[in-house]
């Protein structure tokens, strides 16, 4: 029931639904209450009518029978006895003497039974109350001296009591009248709550048509706001409301045509935008070719007359060496030296702008990684004796052999371990060498570590640009040209592997080469992230690899 | 329950007697008394009512021929009698005439230094006022009989019954009036309703037409308005039998006739009476006299019917005549 009521009045019913709803409930509540109090109130009145006639009808009697109890003959009170009977619902008349013995009875029904009370004087009572009918009494007394001024009383007229009369009243009419009372307010309450709700609901309807056209502009506003407008009529406040609304459709619509118009200017410009560095990147992208093509040839320019420079002045060594002349030798063997040095920045250079002009080519071959180690080993050897270094190696015997390009690997590990020897002083310098998996393919790590001055997280992040050492202080201190890394990473790449970095600031850093034991111009398509990582805890560092356009040769 | 036809108090007979003359024939014992000072006491009671106590008191002061002192009683008050005895003493009158019941209650219980009278009722107990004389309502019943011999000469006798605590002393009266006009009075006491209608249902087997009729008392302990009455007209008319009542309503319900007083003259008889108090040469004692003077009704219809014819001139003498044209 309680879910019921709950349901009818739930507030996600419409406003229509839950004021009939109201309505209904209301009234027939009130039906019902009006109904059952105007009954109960008729009924008592009803009730105490009949009371009242009863009493009346019985006192009436009882002045009427007096000769009957003074003569005690009921035959002189039959006339009266009868007459009371002709009154509605009067059923039994009784008269008794004062020792309650039957004068006489008239009626429908003789009751046996006798009540012995007695009523006081000049009042009748109700001495019983049954469910279908009452009795009433009356004590019958002699005459009573008139209450007026010509007569005082005493001289033994105190009144004598002669007898008592008894009328039993059926409650017949009272059950009748009660019962037509309820149902005529009932049906004439029904009737007009009928014709109540149907005003009502005409105007609960008149009042929630326009809410009704509002909800459903608003609901038709949520797939388009366009014209979505509602009619501004019906109560006050749905007009207000219908007001709010157009005047923030108004607004949006508004909103939206800006936006429109600012979204047609975005793309105009973001298409200019386009073109422009379209044509910029196609401008830089010459320009950093014509750098590479100038660069390489200016390199081949560069290095003839550089080889004829270092060529004679070996020769002129050589010469020097024979006349023994030593000082002409140290001067010769300083040309030769910064001919030589020279001639490495120059072919670097070269490198470089053949890398970015993608003239660069790799020279697949299969060769033995430990004899390319060794070969690592002894030109790295002096290299780190000379800032007293120990320089060690870990690669086992069953490494293998790789099918690469053998110079740029050497390349690589030469720059990656000629740096560490560089920025190393008195410590130790390793390279150690093992398999390891690359994705799908097989691969070995080189791993470069030293106990150098080691690097800050900014620094590695800038480490693999061109021409850029740690910083601008590591360059004057230590020398270089800052582009052995970025080739030695462009390398890597070229051959499907990466470099990956760690280092701690001023405890050292580790470089780690990973590159595939076969190079395949596939080595180009980047590996998945979780299959390039050797293990679950290592870093990776910068290890998109670059693609290989270089043709295999 | 007996019947009580003896008297108790023939003293009282006698002394009423006595005293009825004795006002008759006292004019020398009024002109000593003018200059006497008449104290009334009386109850202020709703119209029509009033009329009857102030024609009486009206009566006195003529009689009384000096201003006459009035104390209306408005209604019951505990500190009445107080009040009343202070009036009396400011009053400094020599007498009072007591009217009503309420008067007569009010100084029932007071110890009067002066004599008292009392009127404008139908009876009191020997007892209610000692040492007081009053003049009832009720009729004369030399006055009654006499209007009775004079409507039917051949009546022989007048059956009456009575209560002997209200009515003794005027039976006492009615039998020697009745044995003067040669009538005899067959007067039967009873004690309370139940014996008088007995009684009444047995008259009125026995009267006899023409020449036995039935007298009524105006006494509401043993003539119920509504029950013997009734029975009583109806019988009577049955049987024509004369029926003559001392209650003058009872003449428009077909008794035949009635007195009523006249209360103006009324009030000069207990003027008289009162004033006759005053006479050192008279004993103070308790007596009631009946009312003299009063004026008659008659109800033609009922004469009619009993076939006793009234001609104009006669009719002309009462004062009521019923029913009314």
């Amino acid at each position: 029931m309680k879910n019921i009521l709950k349901n009818l009045i739930a507030p996600a019913g419409s406003f229509l639904h839950q004021l009939t709803v109201s309505f209904i409930i209301g009234i027939t509540t009130l039906i019902l209450v009006a109904s059952v109090v105007t009954s109960w109130l008729a009924s008592n009145r009803t009730e105490s009518d009949l009371i009242r006639q009863g009493h009346q009808i019985t006192e009436n009697l009882a002045r009427q029978s007096t000769l009957a109890l003074l003569y005690r003959e009921g035959e002189n009170a039959k006339d009266a006895a009868r007459g009371a009977l002709a009154f509605p619902d009067v059923q039994n008349v009784y008269i008794y003497d004062t020792a309650f013995q039957l004068i006489l009875h008239e009626g429908k029904n003789f009751e046996k039974q006798i009540i012995y009370f007695s009523p006081l004087m000049n009042s009748s009572a109700l001495i019983l109350d049954k469910k279908t009918h009452w009795r009433f009494r009356a004590p019958v007394y002699s005459q009573i001296d008139p209450d007026n001024e010509f007569v005082v009383k005493g001289g033994n007229a105190d009144p004598e009591l002669l007898g008592y009369v008894d009328v039993v009243l059926s409650k017949d009419t009272l059950v009748n009248t009660t019962t037509s009372i309820f149902v005529v307010n009932s049906i004439i309450f029904f009737s007009l709550a009928a014709v109540l709700l149907l005003v009502l609901r005409f105007m609960a309807k008149r009042i929630t048509q326009p809410l009704n056209k509002l909800s459903t502009t608003m609901y038709n506003a949520e797939s388009s706001v366009e014209n979505a407008y509602a009619d501004e009529d019906g109560p006050q406040e749905a007009k207000v409301i219908a007001h709010a609304f157009n005047q923030m459709i108004r607004a949006i619509n508004e909103r939206d045509r800006e936006l429109k118009n600012q979204n047609i200017t975005l793309e105009k410009r973001v298409k200019d935008r386009t073109m422009e560095l379209a044509e910029a990147r196609d401008r830089a992208i010459e320009a950093s070719k014509t750098k590479s093509r100038f660069l390489a040839n200016m390199s081949h320019e560069l290095r003839t007359p550089l080889n004829a420079i270092i060529g004679y002045s070996e020769l002129l060594m050589e010469d020097a060496i024979d006349k023994n002349n030593e000082s002409s030798y140290s001067d010769l063997n300083k040309v030769h030296n910064a001919g030589v040095h020279l001639l490495s920045l120059i072919n670097n250079i070269l490198d470089l702008s053949k890398i970015e002009a993608g003239k660069i080519d790799l020279y697949l071959e299969a060769f033995a990684v430990s004899t390319m180690i060794a070969d690592v080993q002894s030109v790295i050897e002096p290299l780190a004796r000379k800032n007293n270094n120990s320089f060690q190696i870990d690669c086992p015997e069953s490494i293998g052999s790789m099918c690469s390009d053998e110079t740029k690997i050497r390349q690589s590990l030469l720059n990656l371990i000629s740096n560490a020897c560089k920025f190393t002083k008195n410590g130790e310098v390793s390279l150690v060498v093992r398999p390891h998996k690359l994705g799908r393919h097989e691969g070995i790590s080189f791993r470069v570590s030293d106990q150098g001055i080691g690097m800050t997280e900014n620094q590695v992040n800038n480490l693999f640009r061109e021409f850029t050492q740690a910083d601008s202080s590591t360059t004057r201190e230590y020398g270089g040209t800052g582009l052995g890394l970025a080739i030695s990473k462009h390398f890597c790449e070229m051959m499907g592997g990466y470099i990956r970095v760690e280092s701690v600031k001023g405890e050292g850093s580790v470089f780690t080469m990973f590159l595939p034991r076969v190079a395949t111009i596939e080595g180009a398509t980047p590996a998945k992230e979780d299959d390039q990582k050797p293990d679950a805890d290592e870093k990776t560092e910068d290890k998109t690899p670059m693609s290989a356009s270089g043709e295999i040769q | 329950m007996h019947l009580k036809t003896n008297i108790k108090r023939p003293g009282v007979a006698f002394v009423c007697s006595w005293l009825l003359l004795v006002l008759s024939q006292a004019p020398i014992n009024v002109s000593h008394a003018a200059e006497q000072r008449i104290a009334v006491i009386y109850p202020v009671v709703k119209k029509p009512y009033s009329t009857v106590f102030e024609r009486i008191i009206e009566g006195i002061a003529a009689e009384a021929k000096t201003d006459i002192a009035r104390y209306g009683l408005k209604g019951v008050d505990e500190e009445q009698g107080a009040a009343i005895q202070e009036w009396l003493s400011d009053q400094q009158s020599d007498v009072i005439v007591v009217l009503g019941r309420r008067g007569i209650e009010a100084v029932r219980d007071l110890k009067l230094t002066i004599p008292s009278v009392f009127g404008g009722v139908l009876y009191v107990a020997d007892t209610t006022l000692a040492n007081s004389a009053g003049i009832s309502l009720t009729p004369d019943p030399k006055q009654l009989f006499g209007q009775l011999k004079r409507l039917s000469p051949g009546t022989k006798r007048i059956f009456v019954v009575y209560n002997p605590a209200r009515y003794q002393w005027l039976i006492n009266l009615a039998k020697p009036a009745a044995a003067a006009l040669g009538i005899t009075l067959v007067a039967k006491a009873v004690e309370g309703l139940r014996d008088s209608a007995r009684i009444h249902r047995d008259i009125l087997r026995e009267a006899k037409r023409r020449t036995d009729s039935v007298w009524l008392l105006q006494d509401s302990s043993i003539i119920g308005s509504n029950t013997i009455l009734p029975m009583i007209l109806k019988e009577s008319w049955n049987k024509k039998l004369i029926v003559f009542s001392s209650n003058p309503s009872d003449v428009p319900r077909g008794i035949l006739f009635s007195f009523y007083a006249d209360n103006k003259a009324l009030g000069e008889n207990l003027a008289k009476l009162a004033l006759s108090r005053l006479d050192a040469n008279q004993k103070p004692r308790t007596f009631i006299l009946p009312l003299t003077g009063a004026l008659s009704a008659i109800n033609l219809r009922t004469a009619s019917h009993l076939g006793l014819h009234i001609p104009f001139e006669e009719q002309r003498k009462f004062g009521l005549v019923f029913p009314r044209k």
